[in-house]
């Protein structure tokens, strides 16, 4: 076996540059194909050896160590391009999720790599909601027939966009924003705002809010229809694009610190409860004390829920 | 996304030596220095891939799953136990021949080329039908 012969001199000391070449590449090529393609250096000096003696193994040098400088930089750039590539601008998320191929899990992926994407993940999700409804085909919804939103466009859209692996809550939160984008579109409004969040929560099968609602003694689906009613209906056609309000973009922003708060590792159904019965002076706030719902009770019992996902 | 959802299209025009690996591998396992001497011997000597290239070709057909390492292995006193050995996978497959029925295209639009019909040698009766 070649492995047990000596090695010449000359392959040795060639041997020996050519390990810190490979320094110059990614820790993590070097971690899985470093000893290969070290191993494939040696046996192609044992070839020239073989050959013609140690001025073949010289003869070797120059092609394989600039092979080896060339091939290691570009590795180290497309390593680099690969981190900074996929969602690094709106226009990027904007066709990944038209072509309906982003992975919600990207974001995180990213984070662990020490990649910061717009500040933070709550100004990523409103960017990439932003985009879903840019980007969004036109739905036609006559009627408050929940088959007929849950199979729009939107939730297939909003859906389609979590792989397999991701949590729960992950998934929980997207069914989330297509319901509350639902909201919108079914009243014909141009923009997203905090009672659809409500309202999407109030919809959510199973989820703390509705167990909350009903230890109340109120009924999900009235308490909904009822803040629908009161919002009354938009002029909006069903292609216009809709925009989040700026009170739902803070609320966004105040569930990712209430999760962050909360130790949570996702910005799940109670950590946006409590952002959207937090707020002080909304119409949510109001409506919900109008019909002697308490919206800090409501968060109490939704906080103290056990954690059902 | 499965990799069989994946449209080999996407994938081609392939580059030479990522074509040859392919084309290697599409006969069974091979470790990287069989792969290398297969390739050299193949194109008779034209296309000489070192081993930086070859490793880093490797590990991008491997992450975009056109390749992958195979547990198979040859008699220990017969082979260097260090070797890792590839094989091409379902998707990998198709991606080849994706890229060869796209040389095949352009063979065939090349040939009604007035300026290279004469130098270009004429299709087989097999290829003509």
């Amino acid at each position: 076996m070649r492995a047990q012969e000596p090695l010449p001199w000359i392959i040795r000391c060639s041997m020996r540059p050519y390990r810190w070449l490979l320094c110059l590449g990614p820790a993590s090529y070097r971690r899985q194909y470093g000893d290969l393609t070290l191993q494939l250096f040696e046996a192609c000096c044992w070839d020239a050896y073989r050959r013609r003696g140690t001025r073949g193994v010289l003869s070797l040098w120059l092609p394989l160590l600039s092979d080896g400088v060339v091939q290691m930089v570009a590795e180290q750039f497309s390593e680099l391009q690969r981190a900074t590539r996929l969602p690094v601008s709106v226009e990027t998320v904007s066709s990944c999720s038209s072509e309906r191929k982003f992975s919600m899990n990207t974001w995180q992926q990213l984070n662990q790599r020490g990649i910061r994407l717009f500040g933070s993940l709550t100004r990523f999700r409103r960017r990439l909601m932003q985009s879903l409804m840019r980007n969004r085909h036109p739905m036609h919804i006559s009627s408050f027939d929940d088959s007929q939103l849950l199979s729009s466009d939107d939730s297939q859209l909003l859906s389609s966009m979590v792989s397999s692996d991701e949590t729960l809550d992950q998934r929980l939160l997207l069914d989330l924003l297509g319901l509350a984008l639902g909201e919108a579109r079914r009243v014909h409004k141009d923009y997203l705002g905090t009672p659809h969040l409500f309202i999407a929560l109030t919809r959510l099968e199973g989820g703390r809010t509705q167990d909350a609602l009903r230890s109340l003694g109120r009924s999900p689906e009235q308490v909904g229809g009822i803040i629908r009613l009161a919002l009354g209906s938009g002029k909006t056609t069903s292609g216009t694009p809709i925009e989040l309000t700026r009170r739902c973009k803070k609320i966004l922003q105040s569930a990712e610190r209430n999760a962050i708060n909360a130790h949570s590792t996702s910005v799940d159904e109670r950590a946006i409860a409590q952002a959207v019965l937090s707020e002080e002076d909304g119409i949510l706030r109001e409506l919900l004390t109008k019909r002697g719902i308490n919206p800090s009770r409501l968060i109490e019992l939704i906080l103290a829920e056990p954690r059902k996902f | 996304m499965p990799y069989s959802a994946r449209n080999p299209e996407e994938r081609v025009p392939l580059t030479p030596a990522v074509f040859h690996i392919l084309l290697i591998l599409s006969d069974g396992e091979r470790h990287g220095y069989s792969i290398m001497r297969d390739i050299l011997a193949l194109t008779h000597g034209k296309l000489r891939l070192r081993p930086a290239t070859l490793y880093r070709s490797i590990k991008h057909l491997v992450e975009d799953g056109l390749i992958e390492e195979s547990d198979v292995r040859p008699d220990p006193a017969l082979d260097d136990e260090r070797r890792h050995y590839y094989r091409l996978t379902d998707f990998g497959r198709q991606v080849v021949v994706a890229e060869i029925k796209r040389l095949e295209e352009t063979l065939v639009v090349a040939r009604t080329r007035r300026g290279l019909r004469d130098l270009l040698p004429a299709p087989s009766i097999e290829e003509a039908h």
